[in-house]
């Protein structure tokens, strides 16, 4: 490359590697003294523009959802759950409680819409090792959505003769979490996590579908008498695997 | 709570209106439970993304409701008495300065501007702005002239 970069071009290798790679940009700014300091200045005047910016926010306000004109009862409520469950999941002390605490708001809206059966209140489960979850599933089918591969890790289903679905986190690392769905759940993981997740499920459930990073990797029928339980590897499913 | 008060943040600056961005806020984490997304994958720039198509959304809104306003009944909108200009930047003059600088850019160049703020990379902006990812870095500098100019920031003083 000859010419010299165009501010575009150097904010792409300011703010790294693009997904095609920047390695003829990069190349001529190390070696283009007037390129590299045209580099230096932009980076220079994005700081600056970034301080006004801090400098002149506006205060992050407490939300307080409840009772908003704005937002019916429903949403208000399933955005309570969301803001719970999104913002502390994370802390591991409290996670139990506002999984509980999620649940039984949930359970709240289902009802408030008027097109479900009324279900039983929701608690968390008590023998679990890290978090868990228990909740009256909707539908006959189960999604377990689980948004990437993880270091180690596994999910067993099993039936029970419970009303429930219960999903048992075991040997959960500080990253690992879950949260409910309409149709299911939600494993919040990482490349990281190494949990394993115990999942019981009623038998009204007839199909569990477990999603690995958008793709369906298992389907099964829990109906008859076949069915005594499946464990998913949720580091190696066939077809699937990360490259590393 | 780090993704609802950096998303405070970014629809504020990208609107304005602190109310306004409250309530686009709450609107995007209702919408994660009552449609979350299909794919899965980090968070943020689902979240991100919704609250960007809520605030263009709602300043359609905004806008519409103001035209209506001004062609009916010759009187401003119910609320708070419109601050004048002058008054507000003897108030507080640099933030309406930046206030001013960043309603001047067109609005994808603001969204552009404020994501890349963020953190967000330039494919996840493109993706957020529906463009290429390589027109990003393009106009992200053109947007930064622009505000430089409005903002009368010396760029040889750097």
């Amino acid at each position: 490359m000859t010419n010299h970069l165009n501010d575009g071009q150097l904010f792409q290798l300011l703010d790294g590697p693009g997904e095609h790679g920047d390695t003829d940009i990069r190349i001529h700014a190390d070696s283009c003294a007037e390129c590299g300091s045209r580099l230096i200045a932009l980076q220079k005047r994005s700081r600056r523009f970034s301080e006004l910016l801090r400098r002149t926010d506006e205060a992050v306000p407490t939300l307080v959802l409840p009772g908003s004109p704005r937002i019916g009862r429903r949403v208000a409520i399933a955005a309570t759950l969301s803001l719970l469950v999104g913002g502390s999941l994370f802390v591991q002390p409290v996670r139990a409680w506002i999984l509980a605490q999620g649940l039984s708001m949930w359970h709240r809206v289902s009802t408030d819409a008027g097109s479900v059966e009324p279900v039983a209140a929701a608690t968390a489960s008590e023998d679990y090792s890290g978090a868990g979850v228990s909740f009256a599933p909707r539908r006959s089918t189960l999604t377990i959505d689980v948004m990437i591969h993880q270091a180690s890790g596994s999910v067993t289903v099993r039936r029970t003769e419970g009303a429930e679905v219960t999903a048992n986190v075991i040997d959960a690392g500080e990253a690992d979490g879950i949260a409910v769905l309409p149709d299911g759940f939600r494993i919040e993981n990482s490349e990281q996590s190494v949990a394993a997740y115990d999942v019981a499920i009623p038998s009204t459930i007839e199909v569990v579908e477990i999603i690995v990073e958008g793709k369906v990797v298992t389907r099964f029928q829990t109906g008859g008498t076949q069915f005594s339980g499946r464990t998913v590897d949720l580091t190696s499913e066939p077809g699937t695997q990360r490259q590393k | 709570m780090e993704h609802r008060d950096q998303l405070f943040l970014y629809v504020a600056r990208l609107t304005g209106d602190s109310d306004n961005a409250a309530d686009v806020v709450q609107e995007t984490f209702a919408r994660l439970i009552t449609r979350p997304p299909r794919n899965p994958g980090p968070l943020k720039p689902w979240l991100f993304a919704v609250a960007t198509n809520l605030a263009r959304d709602e300043g359609r809104k905004r806008s519409r409701r103001l035209r209506v306003t001004r062609a009916h009944s010759g009187r401003q909108p119910m609320g708070d008495p419109p601050v004048d200009p002058e008054t507000l930047a003897v108030q507080n003059d640099l933030k309406f300065r930046v206030r001013k600088a960043l309603d001047i850019i067109p609005t994808r160049d603001r969204e552009v501007l404020l994501l890349r703020e963020h953190g967000f990379t330039h494919r996840q902006i493109a993706e957020a702005v529906h463009t290429t990812e390589k027109s990003v870095g393009t106009m992200i500098a053109r947007a930064l002239t622009k505000l430089e100019a409005v903002l009368e920031l010396d760029r040889e003083a750097i």
